[in-house]
């Protein structure tokens, strides 16, 4: 085709433009900004782990731990949501919005961990994913358990197991 | 003489809303996020709707669109090229380079963020921040070059 | 007074500046159809010039300035007299031999572009300065070589009795070739090598800042009108003496122009300098050439 008939054909057309502010949607697949589901988060930071390029950052001090994402960093590859063990993290599936001042984009979570109901201590709590992967029913005794720190956790452990066996040698 | 100074005010801002003209700078980037700003001149998507043109000089231009972390190498002519273009003038930083630095942060040939060398007006995130995207940011910072100062007529508070 | 009118109003300063303004949109809005893409709305080439005056330009050393005022006013001041000279109205008076004066006249504006280039101190300027001098020659063969031939065709210097008189064959060779120069004197494509944007960062106007560019966007819209308006001018053999009809009649076919010479800038590409160079040495200069030997055989008005 002629150039003069390629022009006569974009005339015939017509105008291609979207007009600002229309536009198109992107695909329901699209990786826009990363967003957390506080419920799910463990705390494991494999997402920190995996990040390409220090986007997501974990820290723990021993009461709490923290997780912080910076989108001016992020580069939207999608690693961190496929690392994530509980499904916690997810990708708008819409373009990250402008910003004006650094870091306006910003986003953190901050997880407190509870005190044992033993000896008072902080410790790291296994959210609800966890304890239904791990237990298929969750009974009331199991329940308290996870309510004690590791350490008191033991002792009760090691009680209601000695329990249990005077038990059984009592039935004998 | 107050109502004219406004009037021509009022005429100064709505030119430089109507007709900011572009001027686009690599500073060491990957091209990705270039070659999406090239999308917004393709007919699609066409800047020249908002009355924007792609200068070949800085001196001509009022936006600066910057792409890519600024490289050791690119450290110097940025900051050449920002001195050249005359007042008032909006700088829009497109894609997560010129932001943080992205997976090039710690890199040595990397000189830093963008805005350790001149002020950003608005940032367009994105790993490339999609055509309608850059379009929205440099919307938003021609509606900025509106609202600068007009020198020399008085009226300062039009900010 | 007349002559005042002529250069102020009509087809002067007050004419020149917004036909042009319109001419600059015609030709950025046809670029776009052409591109399937909506284009500049219609105000736009007014609000470039109002946006580009009220910039606040960088310091120059001390006296640069001087030279970046008084380039485009004096160019701008010679087109505009350039246009004064054409006979657009019957009443248009002329004098003997302003055929050679609206050519100098009209040199002006390269010469100015080419003398910017050079004091920009830029080797960009420099690039585009030199490629804006070797086109400026080699189109200027052929312009004035069409021109020769419309004179000693219809046996005057003057524009008003070339217009009026020249024969028809003569006249339409030297304006096939006169059009032919047009694209390298408004810099469109395929001649827009001297101001090419990605090549040499807009050649002789790198370094033009604000008011300075201003000015000389203003010189290139009155130069739109000028150079059509030469055409236009010499390709109609009649005037109706109604002035307001002829000037409208002129106004017109300038845009008509316009839109032929936006549709062949948009669909070519930017040809080298050396290609260019040679298109008119050659076939510019040989069609102007054919005029002028048609011309020198005796035809009938």
């Amino acid at each position: 085709m002629s150039i003069f008939e390629i022009l006569a054909e974009n005339l015939r057309q017509g105008v291609v433009t979207l007009r600002y502010p229309q536009r198109f949607p992107p695909p329901p697949q699209y990786r826009g900004l990363v967003q957390i589901d506080h419920e799910n988060c463990v705390g494991c930071a494999s997402c920190a782990q995996v990040c390409v390029s220090a986007a997501i950052q974990l820290s723990e001090d021993g009461k709490t731990y923290r997780w912080s994402y910076e989108p001016a960093k992020c580069t939207f590859c999608g690693r961190c949501v496929d690392a994530c063990p509980t499904f916690a993290l997810q990708m708008q599936a819409d373009r990250p919005p402008i910003y004006h001042r650094p870091g306006e984009l910003a986003a953190t979570y901050t997880m407190v961990y509870p005190r044992c109901e033993g000896c008072g201590k902080s410790f790291k709590v296994a959210t609800d994913i966890l304890r239904q992967r791990s237990y298929t029913e969750v009974s009331p005794q199991v329940e308290s358990l996870l309510r004690l720190c590791p350490a008191c956790r033991q002792k009760e452990a090691i009680k209601l197991m000695i329990e249990a066996r005077r038990i059984k040698e009592a039935a004998r | 003489m107050d109502a004219k100074i406004s009037l021509f005010i009022r005429l100064v801002q709505s030119a430089r809303g109507r007709s900011p003209w572009l001027f686009h700078l690599n500073c060491g980037g990957c091209n990705g996020c270039d070659i999406e700003f090239l999308a917004c001149l393709t007919p699609r998507y066409d800047v020249e709707q908002l009355g924007i043109r792609l200068e070949g000089s800085p001196r001509h231009a009022d936006i600066l669109c910057v792409s890519g972390p600024v490289t050791r190498n690119t450290q110097a002519a940025l900051q050449t090229i920002y001195a050249q273009m005359p007042a008032p003038k909006v700088v829009v930083a497109i894609g997560s380079c010129p932001a943080s630095g992205n997976v090039f942060a710690d890199s040595p040939s990397v000189a830093g963020p963008l805005e350790k060398f001149i002020p950003i007006d608005v940032y367009v995130p994105g790993c490339p921040p999609r055509p309608d995207a850059i379009l929205e940011g440099i919307a938003a910072a021609v509606q900025r070059l509106k609202a600068r100062p007009v020198k020399g007529k008085g009226d300062e508070s039009h900010v | 007074m007349s002559s005042w009118f002529a250069l102020l109003i009509f087809p002067g300063f007050l004419y020149a500046v917004p036909m042009g303004w319109l001419m600059l949109w015609l030709e950025r809005k046809i670029l776009a159809r052409l591109q399937s893409r909506i284009g500049p709305p219609f105000y736009q080439p007014f609000f470039d010039f109002v946006k580009l005056m009220s910039k606040e330009p960088i310091p120059r050393a001390k006296g640069e300035d001087v030279f970046y005022l008084l380039t485009p006013l004096l160019a701008l001041g010679a087109t505009l007299g350039s246009m004064t000279l054409l006979p657009i109205l019957a009443s248009s008076s002329s004098a003997v031999g302003d055929l050679v004066l609206f050519i100098a006249l009209i040199e002006i504006s390269p010469i100015g572009l080419v003398l910017l280039g050079f004091f920009s101190r830029s080797i960009f300027g420099q690039v585009g300065a030199i490629r804006e001098a070797t086109l400026t020659i080699a189109t200027n063969l052929p312009f004035i070589t069409a021109l020769i031939a419309l004179g000693y065709a219809s046996g005057s210097l003057r524009l008003s009795e070339i217009a009026l008189n020249a024969p028809s064959v003569v006249r339409a060779f030297a304006l096939l070739a006169l059009l032919f120069c047009l694209p390298i004197k408004l810099r469109l494509n395929p001649f827009s090598v001297a101001n090419a944007e990605q090549e040499i960062y807009q050649g002789a106007l790198t370094e033009l800042d604000g008011w300075r560019l201003g000015l000389w966007e203003l010189v290139h819209a009155v130069e739109w009108v000028a150079l059509s308006g030469l055409i236009v001018t010499l390709a109609l053999p009649w005037r109706s003496g109604v002035a307001f009809l002829d000037a409208l009649i002129f106004a017109l076919l300038s845009l008509a122009l316009v839109v032929i010479l936006t549709v062949v800038a948009g669909a070519t590409a930017r040809l080298k300098l050396l290609q260019a160079s040679r298109l008119y040495w050659r076939w510019g200069f040989g069609l102007a050439l054919l005029a002028l030997v048609v011309s020198l055989f005796p035809f009938g008005g």
